[in-house]
């Protein structure tokens, strides 16, 4: 059952140079129980594209899509009140520092049970139980006595198991994971993706995790949308992607990627991302492409492939390329 | 929080004795005081007579002391010009001039609080306009101008308030609001740019993002947090407005501390001036000590300092 269905999204913002179309159409699907992963370089919209979905984007960023459909509601119709009924009850937030994401002047305690309070409207006592509960489950020790410390007094994994538990609190059909694990040590990372694994298959809730690292990606998601200056160039199952990439970014980026097996020198993607104020015709990447073509000044055309692997190119296969390179 | 009081306490209380050492000594340099006290054409007898009579011969260190030890127990001595004791004077005159601080003080939270607030929720709005043109006229308009000129409205034009004295309530608002605004400008800036920083701050977001109202958001997750520098600067303000209502209550006619000091300044009153610096700086170190206290409650990571 398709659970949240995004068409053409659009998140634009005004600054002094004319307007940044930092998302330029995105359409995305999560299936229940299903993980997504987007993936990109820093700027590519991806973290947009999720705090769009819920309204939760900065006062100068304007959002437009055709329909945001989110269990039976499409949310671009939904009120400020309907939005915020949502929020942290049916959809849950873990956010990318633990250092900064939660509120240095209430305990722990407080800011856990605050959106349960407030959704639920139960006593105390069961919101309590139920943080417990998931500290527990989110495998922080002395769970009970954690309730009265201060974010300061905690060190960052056991901020970023707090954050995941804030996001449990409600049970949500939909966790968005926004770089769950960037500001963490590598150590502290594999625990903290492995928790999310879990508790996901769980809780069968589904997953849009946002990273660049490719790494994450084949380790948590069933699927996996490549962003590249704010549109998707290409989605399909993680095996597909990884196996036979088509899109040219996606090549280079897998390329980049650190292989004990392969030797010589790391892949990396020449030249800058193309600016993202005004109109674009075209593929956004045909600057960086080592295949761009005359064709490419042109619309791309969405080329489809049995299985729901998808890519924007005029290459329409790309693996005799992806053997050359 | 206990070992935070105790030590902000000590600490508090050494600023108090330096202030002390500092007002009685620097007094002293300012002149011979039985000289001062004896006035012109008096005779070297009299200056001596003076002398003798106010202890000034003995050793400063030796009066410091004793001069400490009095006013430990609530003896300033007695004033050479109202012919009272000083400490008779300060009970008379000091509920006056805190009473016009504290109104003061309220009056300009109650106006620069919201406005800051409302000014960094909606930046660049109308509001904020309005915010920052209350700001700059306060900050520009000398405040005894901003008193002639409300005694001309209200009391010339529109009598409907008194212009001088201190019997009863009535008397009190437009100094209220001529001192309160003078410290309007400082607390409603500071709100605005406490506020408009922790409204960027990440957790602002993850409050949003648990869906509660945004009322709730501003109030509880953001105003806590802006509002720790404003506490800080509202006693300083506060301590401003004791200094600085000297020329407040001559204009309206208040007998306060601020005309107290004025009156035994020119009378070179030196036991009243001394108890008045006194007095005024240990009302100062108490605010500071208070707001301190006050951070702590609200900031958890400041009761480890």
């Amino acid at each position: 059952m398709t659970m949240l269905k995004i068409e053409n999204l659009r998140i634009d913002i005004a600054t002094q140079n004319g307007t940044l179309h930092a998302v330029r159409g995105v359409d995305l699907e999560v299936e229940k129980g299903e993980v997504v992963g987007i993936v990109g370089e820093s700027g590519c919209g991806k973290s947009l594209t999720a705090m769009g979905l819920l309204g939760l984007l900065p006062r100068s960023a304007q959002r437009s899509a055709d329909r945001i459909r989110f269990l039976e509601r499409d949310l671009t119709k939904a009120s400020v009140a309907e939005l915020r009924g949502i929020r942290g009850n049916r959809i849950g937030m873990i956010f990318q520092d633990p250092m900064t994401a939660l509120n240095p002047s209430y305990t722990i305690g407080d800011q856990l049970t605050e959106g349960y309070l407030h959704h639920r409207k139960t006593a105390r006592k069961e919101a309590v139980e139920r943080a417990i509960y998931l500290l527990n489950r989110t495998g922080i020790t002395a769970a009970r006595s954690r309730l009265s410390q201060y974010p300061h007094q905690l060190s960052g994994g056991l901020r970023q198991r707090i954050v995941i538990a804030m996001a449990l609190m409600c049970e949500p059909d939909l966790i968005i994971a926004d770089e769950p694990t960037t500001a963490l040590d590598v150590t502290v990372q594999a625990q903290i993706l492995r928790l999310i694994k879990d508790i996901q298959a769980e809780m069968a809730a589904g997953v849009i995790i946002i990273t660049h690292d490719l790494g994450v990606v084949a380790q948590m998601a069933d699927r996996v949308a490549v962003m590249y200056a704010g549109e998707v160039v290409e989605a399909g199952p993680t095996h597909s992607i990884f196996a036979a990439p088509q899109h040219p970014y996606t090549i280079g980026l897998l390329s980049c990627m650190p292989d004990a097996a392969r030797r010589g020198r790391l892949g990396q993607i020449p030249g800058v991302v193309p600016s993202l104020i005004g109109e674009r015709k075209g593929c956004a990447f045909r600057t960086r492409c080592p295949h761009a073509t005359q064709p490419c000044r042109a619309d791309i055309a969405i080329h489809r492939r049995a299985g729901g692997h998808s890519w924007r190119c005029t290459i329409p296969d790309q693996t005799a390329n992806t053997r050359k390179s | 929080m206990t070992v935070f009081f105790f030590k902000r306490l000590g600490l508090a209380f050494l600023v108090a004795l330096f202030v002390s050492v500092l007002s009685f000594f620097m007094l002293r340099a300012a002149g011979d005081p039985a000289i001062a006290m004896a006035g012109e054409g008096a005779t070297a007898a009299d200056i001596e007579f003076i002398r003798e009579q106010f202890g000034f011969n003995r050793p400063l260190l030796m009066q410091y002391l004793s001069w400490l030890g009095n006013a430990l127990t609530g003896d300033f001595g007695e004033s050479s010009y109202f012919a009272k004791p000083v400490s008779q004077l300060i009970s008379e005159r000091l509920p006056i001039t805190l009473g016009l601080g504290v109104s003061a003080l309220i009056f300009s939270i109650l106006l620069a609080v919201p406005l800051g607030m409302l000014a960094a929720v909606n930046p660049n709005s109308l509001i904020d306009r309005i915010a920052l043109s209350v700001s700059v006229l306060g900050q520009a308009m000398p405040n005894f101008w901003f008193a002639l000129m409300l005694i001309v409205i209200f009391s010339v034009w529109y009598p409907v308030l008194p212009a001088s004295g201190n019997a009863e309530w009535r008397h009190f608002v437009m100094p209220t609001i001529v001192l309160g605004y003078y410290a309007t400008p400082a607390i409603m800036r500071l709100t605005r740019s406490g506020m408009l920083e922790v409204l960027n701050a990440d957790y602002i977001r993850t409050a949003h993002a648990k869906g509660i109202p945004a009322s709730r958001v501003l109030i509880k997750h953001a105003m806590r947090n802006a509002i720790l520098p404003v506490v800080s600067i509202a006693s300083v303000q506060f301590g401003y407005m004791l200094g600085g209502s000297i020329i407040i209550e001559s204009i309206f006619a208040l007998h306060g501390i601020g005309q107290l000091a004025w009156e035994s300044i020119s009378r070179a009153d030196l036991p009243t001036v001394q108890a008045i610096v006194l007095i005024l700086s240990l009302i100062y170190v108490g605010l500071n000590f208070v707001a301190d206290l006050v951070n702590a409650w609200l900031d958890p990571r400041i009761r480890i300092a």
